[in-house]
């Protein structure tokens, strides 16, 4: 805009060598020179040639080619996180055992934390207590997906599905489960209605499972239905109580898998009437879970541990059905080596369920599966896995942004993954242009922690788990969870540099917005910017060729079939050997293209990338024009750019050659006044 | 403080009306159909292969891209005047200005605020010494990548207020920590002592204005040339301030040569000359 004026530009004048040395400081290092550089400078009045390498080979300057790459890539994957099952994790609001605030005083966000006792070995006054001692202390209970839905979007975020922790609540060694021993006796002072009475632990053991996995009372069978209706309409029905609640239909009738049973029919599942209990699938709408023992709910929020929370609310006392779930010490992947005091259920270890099957008869991964999830995984024996290897922590509050420290940790790396590739490249001096086509990556710590154990556990908005870039790799296990540093490892043939990288993938989450992206960053392609005028009479419903949705969507079908391997809004690959070209989901996917396209799919973005690299130097002569933009300031005039990419191509495309070139050049150490 | 601030925002909009186009908005190396400048044309018949296998009808994609790139290239007006010489002056990015603080005054903008704190219950926790510049980062224009997709380089009035307030704390702390002599690594105390005052010291003080120029504008001022003048000026006012009382009934003590040293930092670091390279 500014350009537009009429009178021809003002001769630009050379900035001194001090300036020189400033603009330079800034540009490839981000920060002022130091007084010894200015001084010698201006001493010499003239920037010394190996100063310049000097910048250039710092590590300063690599942060800045982490900032220019950021402009190009957007490394923020918030929105599209994978996260694992929730461990609510607390550290505030410790009391003395047994002191109850008045609930008056209790906001609902601290629901839950004023359990902590004073077992562990803190100053029983939280008052008393140091930052360290408080960070020492957590509760630890598996929530559900709601809680991390909540998270994303929603106005609060329960602490949710917490368990008992108080000392005497502590799980019983699981070599005498099922004895007399996972009996307890609630004392008189505790039950609520001033009577002591005897419950029963949680058990892992199968032969008691069922028997003391008892619902609370308004989930017993009779009025506890599978309802007919699940809709909204019918939200207040929700307890399937009176006579308008829908009742157990299809419930008694073989069930889904080949054993006969139905996909819930776990012990203590069956009602003594014979009916299989239905877990209450509607209230997924309600953000509300169920599998827990002892389960209290109230506005959405359950309570492993019923009694406390009915003497919270000032409810009933009717609950005596109720289990108390128990806790163990454990250490968990990220708790440092320290243990943690985590609910029952969630500390279970193994690595395949006890309960549910797949249809083939085979026991299910616990990894997919947590006890507390959704009714559609649940299995009540698996929990958070080896070393809690399937949840992480989450912070408990009411801030949605949120995020404990392994989440932070996943999620940066996650974002910081294809600057790193493209670091190593510019670093090595290689051709920048692979940072397009490289097999080459990294992994820190908690990325490797994530291809290893996590990625059926990692789950997002519509997603459940994660496709790593490698079904193995040895460089993984070489990486410490707590390790920062990134260690290098080849992946598979499928892969093309920052483009298959999973930060890629999720902020570009479709293969149309891959492919707008690539072209707009790296073909310096202004083709997804114009919106022609679209023919409302023309309802092609094939976009590529409709008219107005043509200019750009004939580019965007097409050349998407190369991404098609990754599907939309997943972090997920489709690996030929399970998912052919042929495949049906491909035909549905890509039905309006051309069929000889489809070859594409199993050619995957390198191919892509190839075959611009072939036709012409557009990727090439980008790269000049957007480091030339970054440092100058200003479009590049045609000769500039001729001569920069001559220079740029001879250098074999380095990088840092073509930054020294520009910042040599006599437009950047002049200024237009 | 008024007309100070008032001459930034002059100073800005004067870069602005040099033709400066960058300070406003991010950098468009691309995509903008009105600032074409020749051979912006990267869609066009250069990237058609990665669209040619679709057939017949990739090709006329391609062709549409193409000749969109066609009339950015070819555009009436300004594309026609050709880009100007020399490098376009910007302010510096949100990281610039917090990293040029640290360099230049050894202290970083620090005060109260809620950060993010992954270890706290709430996922937050308020601290007195945060980074300020780096946690403002978002409001000096340090893109998130999610919203916002360019670092943006306004030099608006926000900028103007974080600049003025961290020049007051960083080059206060500096100011106290060389009040005395045997302070190790000067920021501010380059070619004089803290002992020097006005006016027998006036040879070392613009000695050392001189050195502080360098440092912050990258400019030589001469010795006795009107710009150091004009700082020596501002050096005088703080360092030879009588105590007195302020409205409030505040006592205030007499001006010190340190207080002359801060007030010079931060009028240095509030003018252009030290946020835009
Ligand atoms: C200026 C270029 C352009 C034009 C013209 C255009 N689109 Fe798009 N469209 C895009 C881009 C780029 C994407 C991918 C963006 C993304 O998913 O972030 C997209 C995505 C889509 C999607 C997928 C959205 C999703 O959520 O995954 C649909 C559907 C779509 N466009 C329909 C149309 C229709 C219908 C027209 C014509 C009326 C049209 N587009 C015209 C550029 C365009």
């Amino acid at each position: 805009m500014s350009r537009a004026v009429t009178e021809p530009p003002t001769a630009a004048r050379l900035v001194t060598p001090v300036q020189y040395l400033r603009q330079l400081s800034f540009d490839l290092r981000g920060r002022p020179p130091t007084a010894g550089e200015t001084d010698r400078v201006a001493a010499a009045a003239q920037v010394p040639g190996d100063l310049i390498d000097q910048m250039l080979k710092s590590p300063d300057f690599l942060s800045q080619v982490d900032a220019w790459h950021s402009e190009l890539l957007w490394p923020n994957v918030f929105r599209y996180r994978p996260q694992a099952n929730g461990v609510a994790a607390f550290t505030s609001t410790i009391l003395p055992d047994g002191a109850m605030p008045p609930v008056e005083n209790l906001s609902p966000y601290a629901l839950g934390t004023y359990w902590i006792g004073s077992g562990a070995a803190i100053s029983p006054d939280p008052r008393l207590m140091t930052d360290t001692e408080a960070r020492n202390v957590f509760v630890v209970a598996v929530e559900d997906e709601s809680y991390q839905g909540a998270l994303r979007g929603a106005a609060h975020a329960y602490p949710t599905g917490l368990c008992d922790i108080r000392a005497d609540a502590e799980y019983p060694d699981p070599s005498v489960v099922g004895t007399p021993k996972n009996q307890y006796v609630v004392p008189a002072r505790r039950s609520g209605n001033g009577k002591a009475f005897t419950g029963k632990y949680y058990s892992e053991d199968p032969a008691t499972f069922g028997a003391v996995l008892p619902f609370h009372d308004y989930t017993h069978c009779e009025n506890y239905c599978r309802r007919v209706d699940c809709s909204w309409s019918k939200y207040e029905t929700r307890f399937n109580q009176g006579p308008t609640a829908g009742c157990f239909r299809d419930m008694d009738t073989p069930g889904d898998d080949p054993a006969g049973r139905h996909e819930l029919d776990l012990p203590g599942m069956r009602c003594p009437d014979g009916y299989v209990r239905e877990v209450n699938s509607c209230d997924f709408w309600n953000g509300a879970h169920f599998i827990n023992n002892g389960a209290y709910f109230y506005q959405g929020l359950d309570v492993r541990e019923t009694l406390h929370a009915l003497r919270r609310l000032g409810g009933g006392t009717s609950v005596y059905g109720a289990q108390r779930e128990g806790w163990r010490w454990m250490e968990h992947y990220w708790s440092q080596g320290q243990k943690v005091k985590t609910c029952a259920l969630d500390a279970q270890e193994r690595e395949t369920g006890l309960y549910r099957k797949t249809l083939a008869g085979k026991p299910i991964a616990c990894a997919g599966v947590v006890a507390n999830t959704r009714w559609y995984t649940i299995d009540p024996s698996c929990g958070c896995g080896p070393k809690g290897a399937y949840c992480q922590p989450v912070v408990a509050g009411y801030r949605p942004s949120g995020e404990s420290r392994s989440e932070v940790r996943l999620r940066s790396a996650i974002e910081r993954e294809p600057l790193r590739i493209v670091r190593s490249i510019v670093d090595r001096d290689e051709d920048y242009l692979t940072i397009l086509t490289t097999k080459r990556s990294f992994v820190n710590g908690p990325l490797a922690f994530a291809w290893r154990y996590q990625a059926t556990a990692l789950r997002g908005e519509g997603f459940l788990t994660v496709s790593p870039p490698a079904a193995t790799e040895p460089a993984w296990d070489k990486v410490p969870y707590e390790s920062e540093s990134w260690v290098e490892y080849q992946r598979p043939a499928r892969h093309a540099g920052v483009l298959t990288t999973l930060g890629f993938l999720l902020r570009f989450p479709t293969y149309r917005s891959r492919v707008a992206q690539y072209r707009r960053a790296f073909l310096c392609s202004p083709e997804f910017d114009f919106a022609p005028q679209p023919d409302p009479a023309d309802t092609n419903p094939d976009i590529a060729r409709r008219s107005g949705c043509a200019s750009c969507h004939q580019r965007l079908e097409n050349d998407g079939l190369w991404f098609g391997r990754y599907p939309d809004r997943t972090p997920l690959y489709l690996d030929p050997a399970d998912t052919p070209v042929g495949d049906k989901y491909f035909e549905d996917t890509f039905k309006y293209q051309d069929k000889a396209n489809l070859s594409r799919l199993d050619r995957g973005p390198e191919d892509m990338v190839r075959m611009d690299l072939a036709a012409s130097d557009a990727i090439e002569t980008c790269t000049v024009r957007t480091a030339w933009a970054r440092l100058v300031r200003r479009e590049i005039g045609d000769l500039e750019l001729k001569q920069l990419t001559g220079t740029f191509s001879q250098s074999g495309r380095k990088y840092r050659e073509l930054v020294r070139a520009i910042v040599t050049n006599d437009a950047y150490r002049s200024e237009t006044p | 403080m008024t007309t100070r601030g008032t001459r930034l925002v002059l100073a800005c909009l004067n870069i602005l009306a040099l033709g400066c186009q960058g300070i406003i908005g991010g950098d468009t190396p691309r995509g903008n159909p009105s600032n074409g400048a020749p051979g912006n044309d990267p869609a066009g018949a250069g990237t058609m292969p990665s669209g040619s296998g679709a057939g017949g009808a990739a090709g006329s994609a391609g062709g549409a891209a193409g000749s969109a790139g066609d009339a950015a290239g070819n555009g009436p007006g300004p594309a026609k005047v050709g880009p100007p010489a020399g490098r376009i002056v910007r302010r510096m990015s949100a990281d610039q200005i917090r990293a040029a603080f640290v360099e230049l005054t050894g202290f970083a903008y620090e005060g109260r605020a809620w950060v993010r704190d992954p270890l706290s219950s709430g996922g937050y926790s308020e601290k007195n010494d945060a980074d300020l510049l780096d946690l403002f980062g978002s409001s000096l224009g340090r893109p998130d990548y999610d919203l916002t997709v360019h670092e943006s380089l306004e030099a608006g009035v926000s900028f103007a207020k974080f600049v003025e307030d961290a020049a007051r704390s960083t080059c206060g702390r500096a100011a106290q920590k060389e009040s005395k002599d045997t302070a190790p690594a000067p920021k501010l105390l380059l070619r004089a002592k803290a002992s020097d005052a006005l006016p027998a010291g006036d040879s070392a003080i613009r000695a050392n204005l001189v050195a502080l120029a360098l440092r912050f504008w990258g400019q030589a001022l001469d010795p006795q040339g009107a710009d150091a003048s004009a700082l020596v000026d501002v050096f005088r006012a703080a360092s030879m301030a009588p105590a007195w009382t302020d409205a409030g009934g505040v006592k205030r003590a007499a001006g010190a040569p340190m207080d002359g040293w801060r007030a010079v930092c931060i009028a240095l670091t509030t003018d252009p000359q030290f946020f835009v390279y």
